[in-house]
């Protein structure tokens, strides 16, 4: 019985040691930030800074600070605090850590300063943003939904997207192109996939679904087709713009 | 109800009782009692949570919108059953219901989905994103309240009831601006100080006097009413706290849809000792009554009887029993009921036709204008015996006054028949509106908390406790088609077309059901 117990607390470690390594992925980040506002920012702030003593983005923990001690604090809480004990299924707690250890990357950077008011007018007008970008009930349907990226992106990040576009995007926003049969074009962002069917957002902002049997061909896009903002927007500008995404949390989450 | 679109569907699927006349009837008309033989399981869309699977599906633009329980939305393709998005929400684990953490089913109007939870929020996503839009807190659930069933939009409004009938609420339907989110209207089913009806309690009963909504309402664009039906009075199985009629609890209300005020009300159960809530879909009809036409309300009530009342004026037109029933004499000549001495609970207990769970509850009726019959899911020859005791009302705690006792299990069981047929029985029984007798049933071993969809080709879709799905011929009850789906039907099916073909919905156990015809 206490080998099984020794060989069950083993394979349990390397679990954890092998999901630390893998649950640290810019989805997950992201994952673990809609987890950290569900389950921790009433206590310890959206910014991690609010308890006392603790400031998680920082690196200041009430105890230990490697990533297994945070999945023990996590998981077991802490004795007489008020940190509770919560019970997640799967990699929840590893999205969370590496949410926290991406907290750092959430404030402005030393020196960026921006009126959000002067970046919505950049959005809007000169930039261009709602051609391909939603806010709320605005925008156009090609690009992501900005709606909630302030909560989903660090200010680091999102000036990063802006200036630098990477050369592919997450799976989350790959786009499809298909032909159908009667020769009209179908195009959106990718939703869902299987062997069989595409699920997409079109580019009218409708559901759609294809069966992959029904098209004469089609094709999924993982590059990005936003332009990089670098040299279009003066440095102050692009801070301006990045300090108006950051506001975007969508509604009472 | 700014677009077209959705005028289109709210004739078809995109209603959570099929229409705003709620009779659950389709004119789909591909699947016949010819062809019905041929139907065939197209997908299967599988919970991922083990609470009890109670909700209708709504279907608009190929895509269906369904929650799964207790109060994730999922937008599927309703042609595969592969989801476009999905909308997890965590209710508060403190969030108290008295039998299941349920929901029935979504609202939607144009691009927006309506979720009511638990915990007592309000919910606007964007339907085509499954993005929040508003979140508002309806009530306290920490008090008792909760939301399980689909939000009804008319007009510019989403409505919404309060359920925990068994926690001491003061139950209200509320109305907000689907936009916005912005309360617009407010109606407590139970009556404060100077409110009319509030002589109907005595003391601070009224202040936990219960009055839950927790199935959806009807609607008529011609008198501009909305119809709701109004649960039990707090606490259940015990009035000496609450001398008096205890107006509105088991009463239908017709509310200007626009302000909220009270049109009128008709009281089924006065002074509820029983719990047998009016939580049953208002049916609206339009037909002949003594000779000439008139805009009827048909209702199968928990109490065994089944109404016809004059949707206008709120006047009783008939009252006649659909099952067993021991506590009414009859009706006296303004349609109240006469009870029968020694029926009301009491501590050694008393035997009472129907038993709490009534010879019908929240199951979704039908009413096919085809046939002219109205169709629902009963309890027959079942019984309690109702023991009462005292009880404190405490916030949040259940507040109720007594124990009821019955041989069959009030909401589920294993799947192993324990009893005789001597002490009930489910069945679908046809009513005949203009005499209140039964034309025919549709006979089953165990209970049935099934909804029931009727269709213009003249079939009935319905199921029960045992797990089978049934398509009976509506006009006498002959059973077509069957199939096992080895769970408890406690939902109503729907039917619904995409890429021009009709399919039919059921939710079974832990799992939505999806049937076509063979190809």
């Amino acid at each position: 019985m206490r080998d099984l117990l020794r060989v069950t607390t083993l394979l349990v470690a390397a679990a954890a040691v092998c999901a630390q390594q893998a649950f640290n992925t810019s989805q997950d980040i992201e994952a673990g930030g809609r987890l950290f506002r569900a389950h921790c920012a009433a206590c310890h702030g959206a910014d991690g800074a609010a308890v006392r003593g603790t400031d998680l983005g920082r690196g200041q923990f009430h105890r230990g600070s490697s990533d297994q001690d945070l999945f023990r604090t996590i998981s077991n809480g802490i004795p007489g605090t008020t940190m509770p004990p919560i019970s997640l299924p799967g990699n929840q707690a590893w999205q969370i850590i590496a949410f926290v250890r991406s907290l750092g990357e959430w404030k402005a950077p030393a020196g960026a300063t921006g009126d959000p008011r002067r970046g919505r007018e950049i959005f809007d007008g000169k930039a261009g943003c709602l051609t391909c970008h939603r806010v709320d009930d605005k925008g156009g349907w090609a690009g992501p939904d900005l709606s909630e990226v302030g909560a989903l992106r660090s200010w680091v990040q999102l000036e990063s997207s802006v200036l630098r576009p990477a050369g592919t995007v997450r799976p989350q926003h790959w786009q499809v192109r298909a032909v159908a049969r009667d020769g009209r074009t179908i195009s959106g962002l990718r939703l869902n996939e299987d062997t069989h069917s595409l699920q997409l957002l079109d580019s009218q902002g409708r559901l759609v679904s294809l069966l992959k049997n029904d098209v004469q061909s089609y094709e999924i896009v993982k590059n990005s087709t936003m332009p990089s903002y670098e040299g279009k927007l003066t440095r102050q500008e692009a801070d301006e713009l990045v300090s108006y995404l950051v506001t975007l949390k969508g509604r009472n989450p | 109800m700014t677009s077209a679109r959705f005028l289109v569907f709210a004739l078809a699927c995109g209603l959570p009782s099929g229409s705003y006349k709620s009779q659950r009837y389709s004119l789909l008309a591909q699947i016949t009692s010819g062809n019905v033989r041929d139907l065939e399981l197209k997908w299967v869309f599988q919970s991922q949570s083990l609470d009890k699977f109670e909700a209708t599906p709504l279907v608009a633009d190929g895509v269906m919108y369904l929650t799964q329980p207790p109060n994730d939305v999922v937008a599927l393709d309703a042609r595969t059953g592969r989801p476009f998005w999905i909308y997890e929400y965590r209710p508060s684990p403190r969030a108290a219901t008295c039998c299941g953490r349920v929901n029935r089913g979504v609202g939607l109007l144009d691009d927006r989905v309506f979720l009511s939870t638990i915990d007592a929020h309000l919910l606007a996503l964007d339907a085509r994103t499954g993005r929040l839009l508003w979140n508002v807190e309806v009530a306290d659930f920490q008090k008792g309240y909760s939301l399980t069933h689909a939000p009804l939009v008319v007009k510019d409004k989403v409505i919404v009831g309060t359920a925990g009938g068994e926690f001491g609420i003061r139950g209200f339907l509320v109305a907000y601006d689907a936009k916005t989110g912005k309360e617009a209207w407010r109606f407590y089913t139970i009556p404060g100080p100077g409110e009319p009806g509030h002589e109907t309690w005595s003391g601070d009963a009224w202040k936990q006097g219960g009055g839950s909504i927790w199935v959806t309402g009807s609607y008529d664009p011609d008198t501009n009413l909305t119809y709701w039906g109004v649960g039990n009075p707090g606490p259940d199985w015990n009035g000496d706290p609450r001398p008096g009629d205890n107006l509105y609890s088991d009463c239908v209300i017709a509310l200007d849809a626009d302000t909220g005020k009270l049109q009128w009300h008709y009281q089924f159960t006065p002074h509820d000792e029983w719990d047998w809530d009016a939580v049953q879909v208002p049916v609206l009809v339009d037909a002949e009554w003594g000779g000439r036409p008139r805009k009827l309300m048909l209702w199968g009530n928990r109490n065994a009887f089944f109404y016809v009342l004059d949707r206008t004026t709120g006047k009783f037109l008939s009252g006649k029993p659909f099952a067993k029933q021991t506590w009414a004499a009859g009706f006296d000549e303004s349609g109240r009921p006469i009870k029968v001495p020694g029926t009301a609970p009491s501590s050694e207990g008393s035997l009472v036709f129907p038993g709490v769970q009534g010879a019908t509850n929240w199951y979704s009726p039908s009413y096919s204008p085809r046939t002219g019959l109205f169709y629902l899911s009963t309890w027959q020859g079942y019984s309690s015996v109702f023991r009462k005791f005292a009880v404190e009302y405490e916030p949040g705690k259940r507040y109720m006054g007594g124990a009821p006792k019955s041989v069959i299990s009030a909401l589920r069981r294993e799947p192993f028949k324990s009893w005789g047929e001597e002490s009930g029985y489910g069945a679908v029984r046809a009513i005949d509106p203009q005499t209140g007798e039964w034309k025919w049933q549709f006979k089953m071993d165990d209970v049935t908390d099934g909804g029931i969809l009727t269709t213009a080709t003249d079939l009935l879709f319905t199921g029960g406790r045992e797990g089978y799905f049934y398509a009976l011929d509506a006009r006498d009850g002959r059973l077509l088609w069957k199939k096992y789906l080895g769970g408890q039907v406690a939902a109503g099916p729907m039917t619904y077309q995409v890429d021009g073909k009709q399919h039919v919905a059921i939710a079974v156990g832990h799992s939505l059901f999806v049937f076509g015809l063979r190809e």
